[in-house]
């Protein structure tokens, strides 16, 4: 066993700033991430082989400061790459799974404070075929087109967020067809966004949003608002797309069903926030219905309501990398003024910039994730065979049976189904099981959420065997 | 590209390219492979979030079974193979 005096759990943007904070303060610093590499799903990407949009340079500029910044003080952070997280007890002892091949031999470590800042993953309602090779999420497509990997001929875009454009750009740029852009937004909720943003002054996105656009337009790609993807078809992977217009609570529209060949798609709704590790402290979390997902609740000085636990980053809300930036600086000097590194006069000082920074991110945040949320409608585009849980191929069918059967909440239908049982522990099907639930019994009751269990990720018994 | 970025991996038996700083996944798709496992229910399956969430691109590396491809780096000599998941009994 390892003792440090701060853990922190995921090295993104905020994972490694807080590092980089908390070791030149003087702590010593354990960083954790699951990853071969440091830097998460943004700055974590090498080979990009395409030109970038305007924000993908200032982003680009970003990472280099901030790794070089880390390299600075690295000698005084030990850092565990290709190691998970599979539970988290008495607050601050972390046990750690180290992948094979990765050489790790470390157990656990125990630490005072600890910060988790594991970020987010991508928003998916289930629909018919989705489980077919050749559906991407649009984050999963976007790492792979900025690589300049095309895999497929024909791309269909579909969902809603700003994410989708950012994934049109890339794709033209490494050289694939775009067959269609479907998004569940209708454009005057899009010119809406758009103005806020405009107002927000956030000049940056703002310019990058009217880029990928005049991009997309320039390509003529087709693009259809207010229109969802409802089926794919194909005897083993994608070959064809159904979508279909819906109405402003994205319900299907019967009969304005519109076939699209193409061999693949990339789905998504935006992000939402990894809550795993935090509600397996025992934070405090709540459903915001408004940005449309669940999260752990906080101070301004990002301590959840565990004392000596904090939190960073889109693990949060979904803010992006600039806001993580921050986020994982003020849980750092936090931290370390916790630790008695530094008092809190000093604190407060370096704190300042950081907080008044963070008010102005909230901003943007609010603005895309509103506009990505599903609504209650495309719960319709569901049929019975579709499977809602991929990892234990469990249908709708097998949900309406334990329905029938009497299960009343979410804990009970996944002990009947093995729903969210699998690999992901319920990481996918999860976000969607209580809209499920009440559209089955016709009550909409209070949203529930897996309790959370160990191992957080999967881990071999041979790892385990002498613990 | 200049060729000393390229090396070859093995995938069920035959070989394709990969690049340097390709996870496994990357080189199979840009391969135009993109059916990497199936389930116990004979489904096919493929990468889908490309971010170690959702376990879909699941496949034996190197013997060693449910490897998310796309979190591994390609290697040279690497040995992949298409995963049936109704042959896999015991979690290794």
């Amino acid at each position: 066993m390892r003792e440090v005096e701060l853990i922190i759990i995921g090295g993104g943007p905020a994972g490694i700033t807080a590092a980089t904070e908390a070791a030149h303060i003087g702590a010593s610093v354990a960083l954790i991430d699951e990853n071969q590499h440091l830097g998460g799903k943004i700055f974590g990407a090498t080979g990009n082989r395409i030109p970038g949009s305007a924000s993908d340079k200032v982003e680009k500029k970003l990472r280099r400061q901030i790794l070089k910044d880390f390299d600075r003080v690295g000698d005084k952070i030990t850092v565990y790459l290709n190691t998970e997280v599979w539970d988290i007890v008495d607050q601050s002892m972390v046990l750690l799974y180290a992948k094979e091949g990765s050489g790790g031999h470390v157990k656990r470590i125990k630490g005072k404070k600890l910060i988790i800042s594991v970020g987010a993953f991508e928003k998916a309602i289930p629909f018919p075929g989705w489980t077919r090779p050749g559906v991407f999420s649009v984050g999963g497509l976007n790492t792979l087109a900025k690589k300049g990997i095309v895999p497929g001929e024909k791309f269909l875009l579909a969902g809603a967020g700003p994410l989708q454009l950012v994934l049109a750009d890339h794709l033209i740029h490494a050289g694939a067809k775009l067959s269609a852009i479907v998004n569940a937004v209708s454009l005057r909720d899009i010119a809406v966004s758009a103005l806020q943003l405009f107002a927000s002054i956030d000049s940056l996105r703002f310019r990058s949003g009217v880029e990928y656009l005049w991009h997309i337009k320039r390509h003529k790609v087709p693009i259809y608002s207010s229109y969802i993807i409802s089926k794919v078809y194909g005897s083993n992977e994608v070959e064809k797309a159904e979508i279909v217009r819906v109405d402003r609570l994205w319900n299907p529209i019967r009969g304005a069903e519109k076939e699209i060949k193409v061999d693949t798609v990339a789905y998504g709704f935006g992000l939402i926030p990894c809550t795993e590790l935090t509600r397996l402290c025992g934070c405090k979390h709540f459903y915001d219905e408004r940005l449309g997902y669940w999260r752990v609740e906080l101070n301004e000085k990002m301590e959840t309501t565990v004392p000596g636990i904090f939190a960073a980053g889109d693990g949060l809300t979904i803010k992006g990398y600039s806001a993580a930036i921050e986020e994982g600086r003020v849980a750092a000097i936090e931290a370390c003024t916790q630790l008695e590194r530094v008092n809190r006069r000093e604190a407060d000082r370096l704190l300042r910039s950081s907080l008044r920074k963070l008010k102005r991110f909230k901003r943007f945040g609010r603005i895309m994730d509103t506009i990505s949320s599903p609504r209650s409608g495309i719960f319709n585009i569901l049929t019975d065979d579709t499977i809602v849980c991929r990892c234990e191929d469990v249908t709708a069918r097998d949900v309406i049976f334990a329905v029938a059967d009497g299960a009343r909440d979410v804990n009970d239908i996944k002990r009947r189904t093995r729903l969210g049982m699998g690999h992901c522990q319920g990481r996918i099907c999860g976000q969607v099981i209580n809209e499920l639930m009440w559209k089955l019994t016709g009550i909409r009751k209070q949203r529930e959420i897996f309790t959370p269990s160990i191992p957080a990720k999967p881990v071999p018994f041979e790892w385990l065997a002498g613990e | 590209m200049d060729s000393g970025d390229k090396f070859e991996i093995e995938v069920d038996g035959k070989t394709i390219l990969a690049r340097k700083g390709q996870t496994i996944a990357e080189a199979l798709l840009a391969n135009g492979l993109r059916a990497l496992r199936t389930t116990r229910k004979q489904a096919p399956r493929g990468v889908y979030c490309g971010m170690g969430i959702c376990y879909e691109c699941r496949m034996i590396v190197n013997g060693i079974p449910n490897v998310r491809t796309c979190m591994t780096m390609a290697t040279p000599a690497c040995k992949v193979t298409t995963q049936d998941d109704s042959r896999i009994t015991l979690e290794k």
